[in-house]
């Protein structure tokens, strides 16, 4: 042992420059968030809670097509459509429930749906006490959708999936089947 | 490989073993000769902080030294081939997340390589080299995971804040790609989900900047800490032949001095476009496949730069619409693209009939996929090789003879992740 490797392993400097690099990390920027005070800045077309949409006159978009039920992977979604009641053209999720617990935030239903009436919003902390509470129906994916409309169109644009909604064409909007502008108040 | 590259490398390897062999002699020999007391059997798991997921190991114990060590696996048993079976090739993608969960991106890659060998698909170019640089990063963000855990294992915490704050700025990335963070559904067949943005390339760009003076900062603190060589050099030693038959592989191989890396024996992505060096131990010891994944991650950097300086433009999804879902536009103008798209969501599309294996390096090792397909749109069998699960086989042999305290830093070397042990 020379004395040069005596002196270091008697002083223990290998350990003092270890302390001296955490400790010159004390007057460094912080980059610790102190999180349910203090929320990170989620980047658009996050995978979040998934939500119903609806057209801008509020009828809601969903057909019923069962094409986000056929998709999903972990078998989170049930879907009963039958005729609108109200227009007999037109068909609609008669049940639609969404079960939270099993969802894995794939984001497919999204690009399976036909006529964008699922998104992803940023929204992912919600909870329940009971199982029944993360099953979801169509009117709680609604109300979500309303609260979170800007985030799930922002999600649909960063997915490329916004294109036949800017394109002008109004037959694209209202294509399952068309609704005539009379019908559309309903 | 070619012939005169192989003996050399065959050649160096028996060097090798000589000096390895008689190193493991000794650690036996030590086993043989302390005192002998009363058999021992403990139960370690499978909750247990430091077995990395829910491993159970029942150790037979020599006083302080480990005489035999059973692994007993499938605690995280959820049947992901079985369900694969009943899954449409899209529909298999998620789940494939969920195998290796600390490196999703690299899962997914291994997948739709293989159902891409077995439907002979073209890759668009900007795709292949969005998927080298994904793959690369997140090769750095696993090295990272592994060793922030592995010094926190042994005791080092501070090594664990600095890998995540890097870690952390990587997952941001993944977060603007794809929309989450560890179960990422990024991979498609046929090209990639989304197309990398020019901010993110830019910060990737930035990151790779930094990135070397922040490999030197964790060195500062592990590569000379006596603690840490104490508790990583000579322990857990395998030799270079032990680990080929063993079937080892990534770097808990190449620690053993087998230059085998499947991103240059068989390149595919852009790997054969860029240069990077495949890091090899000499010793075979805990400390030398520590300093391989510090070198992995430092060649990743050079690859994911040189990707991004070569980075081409085009699509990123093939045009074989036969594979790849129709753009929504179209889908909600058009009627015959409408029926197609209902037809890819309901049925999927149709593999030929055949099996094949494809392995890719990801990694934790060789991550391989064998596909067995009857010719509809789901697999007929899907058998993975999880190079944690191959890895795992080599555990009583590597443990047997050392300390007890030595099991903890043993299961972090083989970067050991339980979704993917258990699948």
């Amino acid at each position: 042992m020379t004395l040069k490797s005596l002196v270091k392993s008697v002083l223990f400097t290998e350990i003092m420059q270890g302390l001296k690099l955490t400790f010159t990390h004390m007057f460094k920027k912080k980059i610790t968030v102190q999180y349910p005070h203090q929320k990170l800045e989620l980047a658009d077309g996050y995978r979040g809670f998934i939500v119903h949409r609806r057209y801008e006159n509020g009828q809601e978009r969903c057909v019923g097509c069962d094409l986000c039920e056929a998709i999903c992977p972990a078998k989170a979604i049930r879907v009963v459509g039958d005729i609108h009641p109200e227009f007999p053209e037109r068909r609609f999720a008669k049940e639609y429930t969404l079960d939270f617990t099993r969802c894995i935030f794939c984001g497919f239903c999204v690009v399976a749906c036909p006529v964008n009436a699922l998104s992803m919003t940023k929204e992912y902390a919600h909870s329940s006490f009971t199982r029944e509470g993360l099953i979801y129906s169509k009117d709680q994916l609604l109300t979500l959708g309303d609260k979170c409309e800007s985030e799930s169109i922002a999600y649909l644009k960063v997915r490329n999936m916004w294109g036949a909604e800017d394109s002008g064409k109004d037959e694209g909007r209202y294509h399952f089947p068309p609704i005539s502008a009379t019908q559309s108040g309903g | 490989m070619d012939t005169e590259k192989t003996t050399g490398v065959k050649e160096d390897i028996r060097q090798k073993e000589i000096v390895l062999g008689s190193l493991r002699q000794a650690v036996l020999q030590n086993l043989d000769s302390s005192i002998q007391t009363d058999q021992f059997l403990l139960n370690m798991g499978p909750q247990h902080p430091s077995t990395h997921g829910v491993l159970r190991v029942l150790l037979d114990l020599d006083g302080e030294r480990i005489k035999r060590s059973v692994p007993d696996l499938g605690y995280l048993h959820r049947g992901t081939e079985k369900i694969a079976e009943y899954r449409t090739y899209n529909q298999i993608i998620p789940l494939t997340d969920r195998l290796d969960y600390v490196s999703a991106m690299a899962n997914n890659y291994a997948f739709v390589r293989t159902v891409e060998k077995l439907l002979q698909l073209k890759v668009p170019e900007r795709a292949e080299f969005v998927r080298t640089i994904v793959a690369e990063v997140q090769r750095i963000v696993n090295h990272l995971f592994w060793l922030g855990t592995q010094a926190l294992d042994i005791g080092a915490m501070s090594v664990f804040f600095y890998t995540f704050r890097e870690r952390e700025e990587l997952l941001d990335i993944f977060e603007i790609l794809c929309g989450a963070r560890l179960t990422t559904n990024y991979y498609r067949v046929g090209g990639v989900e989304s197309d990398i943005p020019q901010h993110v390339v830019d910060r990737l760009y930035r990151f790779i900047d930094a990135f070397d003076g922040n490999i030197r900062e964790y060195n500062t603190l592990l590569e000379t800490n006596r603690i840490w060589l104490a508790r990583t050099k000579n322990i857990a030693v395998i030799t270079a032949e032990d680990a080929i038959n063993f079937g080892l592989s990534g770097p808990t191989l190449r620690g053993s001095g087998v230059p085998y890396d499947l991103r240059k024996f068989e390149p595919y992505g852009a790997y054969d476009q860029v240069e990077f060096d495949v890091p090899v131990g000499q010793n075979g010891d805990i400390y030398d496949r520590y300093w391989i994944r510090i070198e992995e991650m430092r060649q990743s950097a050079k690859i994911v730069r040189q990707c991004l300086d070569k980075l081409p433009s085009g699509p990123i999804m093939t045009d074989d619409h036969k594979v790849s879902f129709p753009e929504k536009g179209n889908v909600m103008h058009n009627m015959e693209t409408l029926i197609h798209h209902f037809l890819l969501v309901v049925h999927g599309f149709n593999v030929p009939p055949g099996d094949t294996y494809c392995g890719t390096e990801t990694p934790k090792g060789e991550l391989g996929f064998y596909i067995v397909s009857d010719g509809t749109g789901k697999p007929y069998r899907m058998k993975i090789r999880a190079p944690s699960f191959v890895n795992m086989g080599a555990f009583d042999f590597m443990a047997k003879g050392y300390m007890i305290a030595d099991i903890i830093t043993i299961f972090g070397t083989y970067d050991i992740v339980m979704g993917e042990c258990d699948r």
